[in-house]
């Protein structure tokens, strides 16, 4: 059981009004691993984060959580299965009218029975991973946004989860940041057995962490391999996403009409 | 022709899956049971913010209107020599149709807006998308609380407003314009009925309560999630809340009062 893939994505289709965005995505995100989903801007790395937990529908095509159909789960069994997943909003997406502790706090006092003691206790030692453990009083709009993502970090891990799903965590941190950032999503994963998601921009430091990577391009899966059989990967449009090269597969541009035709 | 016929059945389609999703999103919000004393707690404190906070709009509007009518009434009912009448013609009014449709008017204005707007930024800032990663129903946190705060608000503000603007009535028609105290009373006190006017007001009350709550709510959760959008939002929640206060008071008092 537990060698098997923690999320399995096949065949997905799905569409944004007329736009395509997958067509027939198929990829597995392997158990207490770190995965890196990487790829240009636009192509729907957080969409596959959405899809895995239940906010978007595929048009068709399966997403199967621990070996749960995620689109034919009954709402509460939708929500049930989403206490076990943690997610880190780009935007960090505090809770504006509570305090960094509540935010943090909010999940137990949810999910769970534990006494204000015990509360107080886990979410002390949440903030403390991620250095913000000076910030528990504050307001959510007297942190910075890499601050705020920090915190909203602590407030995924509170509920212990099995996996956590990163959406950009490392933009807006300075090198520090960033830095320890990097060390805690690792030690996150090793230290509770968890299984990691993280969309990244920042492809060299996310790889020295990921233990598997999935790159999406072109609407589908381009590359699905540990990090070492991508950097010898003789595939031109991983060659030139790992190179930042601008001509190559991966088009730079947004479909258009020809620019003659735009212009004239 | 065919086009303006096509464009006709499109926006009824689209208005009639914005009506079924609205349906939808207020089933999902009003019929999810889960930890009631949460939710109650919750309610409560959406109940000071919708309520106890629109008390001061409703309280001078109702003392100003209740005045207005003494004055007006007071003018009219002189030439017919019947101004002890004055206490039923302000009562009548306000219980019947001016306290719940000004209220819901001035609800949707002062707090229908404003739910849309706070639902709207949570939505725009991604805190109900997080709320639902974290396993919790944003319909029955976010949206259940603040429909109930509504529709359990603005009858008790409606009545308030009906008090105050018979008091209003009272201070302009007695104390001012000298009209009987006495009659003024003794005639509001024996032509106001309490299931024909009362209660038929409160009846209103609570169906703008519930629509104009409604159309606030689904206006936040559904809306685009931009500044421009949650603009957007905040205006239609006033325009469709005005427009439909106005017009179910119309069929309302049709059949409450029609036959009369």
């Amino acid at each position: 059981m537990t060698t098997e893939a923690f999320v399995e994505i096949r065949d997905v289709v799905f569409r944004r009004d007329q736009r395509v965005i997958y067509d027939g995505l198929t990829a597995s995100v392997p158990r207490e691993k770190i995965t890196a989903i990487v790829g240009p801007s636009g192509t729907g790395k957080t969409t596959l984060l959405r899809l895995i937990g239940g906010q978007l529908k595929p048009e068709s095509g399966h997403v199967c959580v621990d070996g749960l159909s995620v689109h034919s789960l009954k709402r509460s069994a939708l929500f049930d299965l989403r206490k076990r997943m943690g997610m880190l909003f780009q935007s960090g997406a505090l809770f504006a009218e509570l305090s960094v502790f509540e935010n943090v706090a909010f999940p137990l006092r949810v999910h769970t029975d534990l006494d204000d003691d015990l509360i107080r206790i886990v979410v002390l030692m949440k903030l403390e991973a991620v250095g913000l453990r000076g910030a528990v009083d504050l307001m959510p709009s007297e942190l910075s946004g890499g601050m705020q993502r920090r915190v909203a970090l602590a407030r995924a891990i509170a509920l212990d989860p099995e996996m956590i799903m990163y959406d950009e965590p490392f933009v807006g941190q300075d090198p520090i940041g960033l830095g320890v950032l990097l060390s805690l999503v690792k030690q996150l994963n090793q230290a509770l057995g968890l299984t990691s998601l993280v969309v990244s921009h920042d492809l060299q430091e996310t790889l020295t962490i990921a233990d598997h990577v999935i790159m999406i391009a072109n609407n589908r899966v381009a590359f699905q391999g540990s990090p070492d059989v991508m950097q010898t990967s003789a595939d031109p449009l991983v060659q030139q996403f790992l190179h930042g090269n601008p001509d190559g597969p991966v088009r730079f541009h947004f479909p258009a009409p020809s620019l003659e035709n735009s212009v004239s | 022709m065919i086009n303006w016929i096509a464009g006709v059945g499109r926006s009824t389609l689209s208005q009639l899956s914005d009506l079924g999703r609205a349906t939808l999103i207020l089933m999902q919000a009003v019929f999810g049971s889960s930890n009631v004393g949460v939710h109650w707690r919750l309610t409560i404190d959406q109940i000071h913010v919708v309520g106890v906070l629109s008390l001061s709009i409703i309280i001078v509007s109702g003392l100003f209107i209740g005045m207005v009518l003494g004055l007006q009434g007071y003018t009219i009912l002189t030439d017919y020599g019947s101004e002890q009448a004055l206490g039923q013609m302000v009562a009548l009014s306000l219980t019947r149709e001016l306290g719940p449709v000004v209220t819901a008017l001035l609800f949707a204005g002062r707090a229908g807006s404003a739910l849309t707007a706070e639902i709207g930024l949570m939505k725009a800032t991604e805190q109900l998308a997080s709320l639902e990663m974290i396993g919790v129903d944003p319909l029955r946190r976010v949206v259940a609380p603040r429909f109930w705060a509504g529709v359990i608000s603005l009858p008790i503000l409606s009545l308030i407003f009906v008090s105050v603007g018979c008091l209003g009535g009272a201070l302009v028609g007695v104390s001012w314009l000298g009209v009987d105290s006495g009659s003024f009373w003794a005639n509001m006190q024996a032509s106001v009925g309490f299931s024909d006017d009362v209660f038929n007001g409160m009846i209103k009350s609570v169906v703008f309560a519930v629509v104009v709550t409604w159309i606030a709510v689904y206006q936040g959760y559904d809306l685009v999630p931009t500044s421009e959008g949650i603009a957007r939002a905040t205006t239609k929640t006033v325009v469709y809340s005005s427009l439909a206060v106005l017009g179910l008071d119309f069929f309302l008092t049709a059949v409450m009062f029609g036959e009369v």
